[in-house]
């Protein structure tokens, strides 16, 4: 991860923010899974995914911050139960939070 | 400071995170000890597997969702057995305690065990019963977890799949539609590829045997990786489609491309339903004679793994090549075998008065070709309606 990475801290954990656009655009599209066996990979992964779904339902969505915190949270709780159907993780959450804003939007309107 | 000022980690309580490292544990420790525990509890009460429906050790998410597993690994050699493990899993949702888990993996466990006992009562041909459990299902999930769209497209496709059965193919093609999207917007690239299949089929129901071609053949010359099982299948139907088209020379190389992948895949059965479909094409083409050579080692292979239905349906294709060869003694003998199977077999009723009707007509010489046709369409519409009468449209030839 690059040193120009922004950081930000989610309690006394160190959190790295991907912007939505290296999410959205190529840099994770490398298939990965979830492995909720091992925790620290667990962490990982909920450090690495929190603040890029945040942020595209922000940034695309315009959502207000608290409801885009807790969209990008229940989008990660909803992947715990589906990971062992899960191919792509990435892609997974980021079908799941487009979804999920998309939802919210038309609840709106 | 507002709340639009601050980084949106800030804003989930910890508790709630929390909550997620808590769940993640829990399920990986359930579903890493529910091989262990489950089998041994189902061997036990094999013969009442309700009498589990309280046991303390199946009161959790992995132990369910492994009954699950195990309901879709019988639903092809057991469906019965299957049907009990998914009433039993789906029950014991309802009773899962709610403040063991957070309310959307709730919802996520409630809604596919349900899922998975719609599709258990729909291999064994319920249904209407199957419709509403997945109904059940998905009210499990609407309206309530915005962020469980792949959820609700899974129960969806299998909404959609008991739909054609029921013969409601125009609903079963909207649906499709909507899960296709969704399963290409998850990246779910396996169910993507079985919801354009499915699209496929819905159309071939329909007899718009030219699209559901077409389909079958985008979803080909995709460049999406396809499963060798699903590639089969993908043959053999547009094999079927070719044949209904009149395209016998796409039909045949389709159907024997279908064949070799079943056989590869270790699947007899299905590579036999590829070679029924090859004497179909032999019959449309008027090589009757390779209709009976080709159908009777066929129809004597399903009779050996007692699935007397296809036996039968294999039979009345031959009865129908008989009848146009003119050799009607052979074509009522056949006939009347077809009956005494049906009967042993205690398949069907109605199959069985339209098949004695048809032997009758034989032996009275007033059976066309076009009759044993009729009897093994209807035989086989009895598979989505089995309540539907026979009635024969009186034809001649």
């Amino acid at each position: 991860m690059s040193s120009a990475t922004p950081r930000i801290r989610l309690l006394s954990v160190p959190i790295y923010i991907h912007t939505s656009r290296c999410y959205l655009h190529g840099s994770m599209s490398r298939p990965t899974n979830l492995d909720t066996k091992s925790v620290r990979e667990l962490q990982a992964i909920y450090k690495r995914h929190f603040a890029a779904l945040s942020e595209i339902a922000i940034d695309q969505f315009h959502l207000p911050h608290t409801e885009a915190a807790a969209l990008a949270h229940d989008v990660l709780l909803a992947a715990i139960h589906n990971a062992p159907r899960i191919p792509d993780l990435t892609a997974w959450l980021r079908g799941a939070i487009t979804c999920a804003a998309t939802a919210r939007l038309g609840e709106r309107e | 400071m507002t709340d639009e000022d601050r980084e949106p980690a800030s804003l989930v309580s910890r508790t709630r995170v929390y909550e997620f490292f808590a769940t993640a544990e829990k399920l990986s420790h359930e579903r890493s000890s529910a091989p262990h525990t489950v089998p041994p509890l189902l061997h036990s009460h094999r013969s009442n597997l309700a009498a589990l429906r309280n046991h303390p050790d199946l009161e959790n998410c992995g132990a369910l969702e492994y009954l699950g597993i195990l309901a879709n690994e019988n639903l092809n050699s057991n469906p019965q057995y299957a049907l009990s493990l998914a009433k039993l899993a789906a029950d014991m949702s309802e009773t899962l305690p709610e403040g063991a888990y957070p309310q959307i993996t709730l919802a996520q466990v409630r809604a596919h065990t349900w899922k998975d006992y719609g599709k258990a009562l729909r291999y064994l041909a319920r249904c209407p019963e199957a419709l509403e459990a997945l109904h059940h299902a998905e009210s499990c999930l609407s309206g309530r977890f915005a962020s469980l769209g792949h959820d609700t497209a899974i129960v969806r496709f299998n909404t959609a799949v008991v739909l054609q059965e029921l013969n409601r193919c125009s609903e079963s093609l909207t649906i499709l539609a909507d899960c296709k999207r969704t399963f290409r917007e998850f990246g779910d690239t396996r169910l993507f590829v079985l919801a354009a299949y499915t699209e496929g089929v819905g159309l071939q129901r329909l007899g718009k045997f030219r699209e559901a071609r077409e389909t079958y053949l985008l979803l080909l010359s995709s460049t999406t990786d396809i499963e060798k099982e699903t590639l089969a299948s993908l043959h053999q139907s547009i094999g079927h489609c070719c044949v209904d088209l009149g395209d016998y020379e796409a039909a045949e190389a389709n159907l024997q491309k279908a064949i070799q992948l079943h056989y590869d895949l270790g699947q007899p059965l299905q590579a036999l339903k590829g070679e029924m479909g090859r004497g179909r094409l032999f019959l449309q083409t008027g090589d009757y004679q390779r209709v009976v050579s080709h159908l009777r080692p066929v129809r004597r292979d399903f009779l050996r793994k007692s699935m007397s239905e296809e036996a039968g349906l294999c039979g009345l294709s031959i009865v129908q090549a008989l009848l146009l060869l003119e050799r009607t003694p052979e074509a009522e003998n056949l006939a009347r075998k077809i009956v005494h199977e049906f009967v042993t077999a205690q398949l069907s009723t109605r199959a069985v008065t339209a098949l004695a009707y048809l032997a009758e007509a034989i032996s009275n010489r007033e059976a066309t070709p076009s009759l044993a046709n009729e009897v093994r369409e209807y035989v086989l519409s009895l598979r989505a309606t089995p309540e539907r009468e026979f009635e024969h449209s009186a034809t001649t030839e």
